[in-house]
């Protein structure tokens, strides 16, 4: 009895995994069936859209406007999806406490992409086959941006990228703006920070091994080159697997760098920092992005944070009146923790967008805003002054920082 | 260089050996690959970063403190979620499934108590460097080894030469003659979850004190690692986790010092299976005779 048992028990398993099997084959058809359907829909949507707003000119106004913002809610990166959601929703309130825009409300849903490629795709078919959503905001990383964008091409929908810096985004895709330097941008300058600014010659990379440290490292080394530094050594580490820095240090400070340039998140380049403790690391200097300008970065990294040197364009204690005042409102927003450089250009992100909104018909379609957001010049916002190029791409002004007792001030020398 | 390297790579093999003892000894009386072992791992250093940085106790309370009621948790959700399933006489996957079921929750919760972002870890000491003979060696490194040595040998004692070791290795060989001989089986089994999981807060500790830093994801990386590491040494088999522990520990340090870091994970899984195809029970490990 009891041996029959089992062997019902082995056949009712392989039944269950065959069918799971046969599901996941009919669901991966489905899911290339269902990109196709949306782009037909789709596009009959943008022309029904453009046909309908003419009907809607002449009955009743608009009273809310959506849009999606797509980030990291949950998972490895939800630290960033909080900053997409608190400054998203810190414009959108100040604009409706002033009522909105021409009497609309300005709503926002957001949708989470677990900072994986696989769940931004899915998430972008769900937003652009919702008619409601007039453009979309994010993902947060390249490696998600590069899968949505294909999906949101074809909606003719805007995706405004407000911190995924991979220059093939904009390059590719002609529906996205973002609000970030490129690595084209900012790598070289990088470089320039380090042997110009910082007057160090014998340079290391460390950078994680993913679209965006990969493209940061092409470019950064090239810039190294032109700037007549010598690159001593190159290493990548995988994101999320590595917690394990020693081997990698030890490599490289065997090539006796005078600067390392670290890239990554700041929990990658905080641990890296730390673990540095136990290695003779006291006659290099480390330059890090500004993904490190966050209070997380000095808790992680301890006391081997500094003397760290950090290019951004965000600077919580910049004079400028209208910093101050982000920074005042968003601990409100967030529950007292200060904005990071993602959080401003989130912000600013969101404020393009809606001071386009302001400046047109609510009854926009779809292509139109898309359009009128593309044809920004120029924006003065929170996180620095930006200038928009042919390609949309942005580039923003940058200053160099230095921890110093354990806090982030403006090296001396910018 | 090598030397050093050698000296890195036994630090961290010693920890992965800690972890895969908890997995060792559990499939070792249960048969059962227990997939929560590196979520209750992940629980007891968080434990000891909740004890010392937001409750403030000391250093090595706060450590003693974590052990204890990381091993309590470990009993607890053997005797929720295992033991129904061992009283029906369910088959043993849907035991593995709710280890992986089990895994999820604990680290769901954790992650809702405690947040996704990662946080700098307290260090039990200073940690003071010391050279001997060109190499450095850092007083943490030489702690984490000699604990891990130390509590390997004395949980050998206690299996191999204590009344409650003789009942374990008797549960292990068959539950139900043991339990008609008298010993208390549902006993032992919670012994041996409190130990695995007392051994697992002490590797998560000590690899969150090397690393330097916590999050809720720290028990995934280290679990997946470390049962590559029990199935390499020979699974079930005390010696065998300790030995495949060291060997991934040091494998890793190497290839990620000598060849790249971006292949670290992928040499140490190809030493797995190379061992595995020449050696399918593992290192030390015997062939099981299967009762049909």
């Amino acid at each position: 009895m009891q041996k029959e048992k089992g062997y019902n028990m082995k056949k009712a398993v392989a039944v269950i995994v065959m069918i799971l099997f046969i599901i996941s084959l009919f669901s991966g058809c489905s899911s290339q069936a269902t990109t196709t359907t949306t782009t037909s829909s789709m596009n009959t949507t943008s022309s029904n859209a453009t046909s309908g707003s003419a009907s809607i000119t002449t009955t009743s106004k608009v009273k809310e406007i959506y849009f999606a913002v797509i980030g990291p809610l949950t998972g490895n990166g939800a630290q960033y999806g909080e900053s997409y959601k608190n400054a998203t929703t810190l414009k959108v309130n100040e604009i409706n406490a002033k009522g909105g825009i021409n009497g609309a409300t300005i709503k926002l849903d957001f949708f989470d992409d677990k900072n994986d490629a696989k769940e931004a795709a899915n998430v972008a078919q769900l937003v652009a086959s919702n008619k409601k959503y007039l453009a979309v905001l994010g993902p947060f990383s390249s490696t998600a941006c590069l899968a949505a964008a294909p999906i949101f091409a074809d909606s003719g929908m805007l995706q405004f990228i407000p911190t995924a810096s991979h220059a093939d985004i904009t390059l590719k895709y002609k529906h996205t703006i973002r609000q970030t330097n490129t690595m084209q941008v900012e790598s070289p300058y990088v470089a320039y920070t380090a042997i110009k600014k910082l007057g160090k010659t014998k340079i290391a990379v460390i950078y994680a091994n993913n679209d965006a440290g990969i493209a940061t490292k092409d470019n950064f080394v090239a810039g190294v080159s032109k700037y007549g530094g010598e690159m001593v050594a190159v290493e990548a580490f995988n994101q999320d697997e590595t917690n394990d820095f020693i081997p990698i240090l030890n490599k490289v400070l065997a090539k006796k760098p005078e600067l390392i340039h670290v890239t990554g998140t700041y929990t990658d380049i905080g641990t890296m920092l730390a673990q540095s403790a136990q290695l003779d690391t006291k006659s290099i200097s480390f330059l890090c992005p500004g993904t490190v300008y966050t209070p997380d970065f000095l808790n992680i990294a301890g006391k081997q944070s500094e003397g760290v040197y950090i290019n951004t364009a965000f600077f919580a204690d910049n004079p400028d009146p209208k910093v101050a005042e982000f920074v005042k409102n968003y601990k409100v927003v967030s529950g007292g923790k200060a904005p990071d450089m993602f959080a401003a250009a989130t912000y600013d992100s969101m404020a393009i967008l809606l001071d386009v909104l302001s400046k047109g018909s609510l009854e926009i379609s779809r292509s139109a805003y898309k359009d009128a957001v593309l044809a920004t010049k120029s924006w003065d916002g929170v996180s620095g002054k930006s200038t928009y190029d042919i390609n949309r791409d942005v580039n923003k002004s940058m200053i160099t920082l230095k921890v110093v007792d354990g806090k982030f001030v403006v090296a001396p020398q910018n | 260089m090598l030397v050093q390297q050698l000296i890195n790579g036994i630090s961290l093999g010693s920890i992965y050996a800690l972890t895969a003892i908890g997995y060792s000894m559990v499939y070792g009386i249960l048969e059962l690959v227990n997939f929560s072992h590196g979520t209750i791992l992940m629980v007891g250093a968080f434990l000891y970063y909740i004890f010392n940085i937001i409750l403030g106790i000391n250093g090595f309370l706060a450590f003693i403190l974590s052990l204890l009621v990381t091993g309590m948790l470990g009993v607890i959700v053997e005797k929720l979620t295992l033991k129904p399933l061992r009283v029906h006489k369910l088959p043993k996957f849907t035991a593995l499934i709710c280890t992986i079921g089990i895994s999820i929750f604990i680290q769901n919760a954790m992650m809702l108590i405690m947040g996704p972002q990662s946080r700098g870890y307290p260090m039990l000491f200073d940690n003071q460097m010391f050279t001997l003979g060109g190499v450095k060696i850092s007083v943490m490194q030489l702690f984490i080894t000699s604990t891990s040595i130390g509590l390997m040998v004395l949980l050998t004692l206690i299996i191999k030469k204590t009344k409650i070791g003789m009942a374990m290795r008797a549960t292990a060989q068959n539950a139900d003659a043991a339990s008609t001989m008298g010993i208390p089986v549902n006993n032992i089994v919670s012994l041996v979850f409190f130990i695995g999981s007392t051994l697992a807060a002490v590797a998560g500790i000590f690899s969150c004190i090397n690393f330097r830093k916590i999050d809720v994801y720290v028990g995934v990386t280290i679990g997946v690692k470390t049962f590559a590491a029990t199935v390499l040494g020979g699974i079930g088999d005390l010696g065998g986790a300790v030995l495949g522990g060291l060997v991934i520990g040091i494998v890793e340090t190497f290839t990620a010092t000598y060849f790249g870091s971006g292949i670290r994970d992928m040499v140490a899984f190809i030493v797995l299976i190379i061992i595995l195809v020449f050696k399918p029970t593992g290192l030390l490990g015997k062939a099981i005779q299967k009762k049909v």
